[in-house]
């Protein structure tokens, strides 16, 4: 039982799918105030941004339901400075997400958008006060 | 995967088809429900989801988005529950597509799986069955009200995971039987009846004119006499309900929330005695929803307003609309409904604030101001709608533990159904009653012979009568006339007549 290892693993092997789905990867763990990114990567011209949700079982649900509006938020205010921070603008950009439980990986391909992700403001708004 | 479920929604009495469109697809885990849902239809994620994995079935780890159609009507209530249900199956291919394409699927679910009994499912089956739908699965708690309708085949289930068996052909169920309505049933009997009523001959003569004329009659006496106990009786001298009457009545009922589900239909004439602090909404119907009000749950029944002058007046007033057209409107900002509300009014009240004016045995202590001021409470133009006014007095101590045994309810209703007879024989179908006869039909039906016409002419004189409680006066005299069996109104009818509106000059002059 440990949680961080389960978490490195799931990354691990998160990049493994995703390169077999022919994505080019750009950068792991962008830290920011906002929030992280697991994984930055480029599918095709499309740039990606991929969350990994590892769970070493479904007691406590499925990986995939542990998305909340609130992190959805998160994810996208670091989308936005990634973007901004490498001078992207106007350019396609995706949210991915990929659930591994029992070391089997799921790739959820536009897991949400930014409509989603701005029902999640209220929640981390409230939070930080 | 997508599936689309047949179910119905109600807007008043109307049903209206609304399709209930579930998509599953890839995506984050979530549950995404549109279509001007309130919030019992928002909250049905949660019945649902647990409903399908405690009813051992695959609730999908995936995006669910359902659509309630069309989309710009408000949809009420947890009915949708089981549609939802079936959708989420049937788009994750636990049942077989197509299945379900021929039924109309309402019903709440429980946590466990259970099928749970919704409101209004006799209105909803009939206005689908208008459709050209026939075909209905419904919870088990609905199957009686739905099996009255004839030409519905309703598959009732007490469980998500029977529909699903069924659905899948694993189980079968026979559709519940038509049952035929009947008034003589057993659970049809009232607990009160008119043999229990001592002395009080001209109250008892003046209710049975009314029920056979369908007019409105007021009760005046002193507390005690035994006012609330005869209108409780009057439903048991009213003709019984026919099929459509009480399907009428039924599906108001249905819509209330006050069907009873071991009858499933209601077969006694409504008796409905709101108290005297009703408000206007309660009495006409209203409401954010624009629910039916207690004249509507009286209709092809009686409403009984015990202490008439102690309801509040603009609720009396509001009573005029229905009393003279059968319906009644309600407006709410979003809509305008009309409910039937054709019902006798029955309503009693002491002539006096200390209730004893005018009694025999007891002494009133009231000024006549007073006295005034506590009858002028009901006004003009409302008693002018009620045909009959009669006096009712204490029965003395020898006639109420001595007397003779009274006529029962059942003797008094043979003669209540012979006028009615002679009724339905005059009008054809439509009009049922003398009192809502039109001018036109009282020129025709009510001619006088010369004397009589004396005789009305002296009252309208003496009493100060208005041109409406002369045609009143007619109106009842004809229903007199047709419980003494008799084509033409003789002078003893309209003298008895007149004399059910003499109280006016007592107590309102």
């Amino acid at each position: 039982m440990n949680n961080r290892k389960t978490s490195i693993e799931g990354e691990n092997l998160a990049v493994q799918v995703l390169e077999g789905e022919g994505y080019k990867i750009l950068e792991r763990n962008f830290r920011t105030r906002a929030g992280e990114i697991d994984i930055v990567a480029k599918d095709g011209r499309i740039y990606v941004f991929v969350e990994v949700r590892a769970r070493a079982n479904a007691d406590f649900g499925h990986p995939g339901e542990t998305v909340t509006p609130a992190k959805m938020y998160k994810l996208a205010g670091a989308a936005k400075q990634w973007l901004a921070a490498h001078g992207i603008s106007n350019k396609p950009c995706r949210f991915d997400v990929v659930t591994v439980l029992n070391g089997r990986a799921q790739l959820i391909k536009g897991a949400f958008d930014m409509g989603d992700a701005a029902r999640g403001a209220y929640a981390v708004h409230r939070r930080r006060g | 995967m997508l599936a689309k479920i047949r179910s119905f929604a109600l807007n008043g009495l109307e049903g209206f088809e609304v399709s209930v469109e579930v998509d599953v697809n890839a995506g984050l885990p979530a549950y995404e429900i549109v279509g001007m849902g309130d919030t019992a239809v928002k909250e049905s994620r949660e019945r649902v989801r647990a409903a399908i994995k405690n009813s051992l079935l695959d609730y999908p780890i995936r995006r669910v988005t359902v659509n309630l159609a069309p989309a710009d009507s408000k949809k009420e209530g947890s009915l949708y529950d089981l549609a939802i249900a079936v959708g989420i199956l049937a788009a994750t291919e636990q049942v077989p597509k197509l299945s379900y394409a021929d039924y109309v699927i309402i019903g709440e679910l429980g946590l466990d799986g259970s099928l749970r009994r919704v409101n209004g499912v006799l209105p909803l089956v009939l206005s689908a069955l208008q459709h050209g739908y026939d075909k209905f699965i419904l919870p088990e708690g609905n199957a009686k009200e739905a099996s009255y309708v004839p030409g519905v085949k309703a598959y009732c289930f007490e469980r998500l995971g029977d529909v699903s068996q069924f659905l899948n052909g694993a189980l079968r169920k026979d559709f519940v039987q038509t049952r035929v309505f009947g008034t003589h049933t057993a659970d049809n009997k009232y607990n009160v009846d008119f043999a229990e009523v001592r002395g009080q001959q001209v109250a008892r003569r003046a209710l049975e004119i009314a029920v056979a004329g369908g007019h409105n009659i007021l009760m005046i006496g002193p507390p005690g006499a035994g006012k609330t106990l005869m209108a409780k009786c009057v439903p048991t001298i009213m003709p019984d309900m026919t099929f459509e009457e009480a399907i009428e009545v039924t599906k108001i009922h249905s819509i209330a929330g006050i069907l009873d589900p071991e009858k499933g239909i209601v077969t006694q004439r409504p008796f409905r005695t709101p108290h005297h602090t009703v408000t206007p909404p309660a009495l006409m119907g209203g409401g954010a929803k624009a629910r039916p009000g207690e004249v509507s749950l009286a209709h092809n029944g009686v409403l009984f307003l015990d202490e008439m002058p102690e309801y509040q007046r603009r609720t009396l007033e509001g009573l005029r609309q229905p009393l003279e057209d059968g319906v009644v409107t309600v407006s709410r900002s979003k809509q305008t409904l009309d409910y039937p509300a054709d019902f006798m009014l029955v309503a009693s009240m002491n002539p006096c604030p200390c209730g004893n004016y005018g009694s025999k045995t007891r002494q009133c202590r009231c000024s006549p101001a007073e006295i005034h001021r506590y009858v002028s409470r009901l006004s003009g133009p409302l008693l002018d709608r009620i045909d009959l006014q009669v006096e009712v007095d204490g029965v003395g101590y020898e006639e109420l533990r001595f007397g003779p045994e009274a006529e029962s309810s059942a003797d008094i209703k043979k003669r209540v159904e012979k006028a009615r007879a002679m009724q339905r024989a005059r009008f054809g179908s439509g009009l049922v009653t003398n009192s809502g006869m039109s001018n036109a039909q009282l020129k025709k039906y009510c001619s006088l012979t010369p004397d009589c016409e004396r005789i009305l002419e002296r009252a309208f004189a003496k009493l100060n009568m208005t041109a409406r409680a002369s045609t009143r006066v007619l109106k009842v005299a004809r229903t007199i006339a047709d419980l003494a069996g008799s084509e033409t109104i003789l002078a003893p009818h309209i003298t008895e007549a007149v004399q059910y509106r003499s109280l006016d000059r007592k107590y309102w002059e």
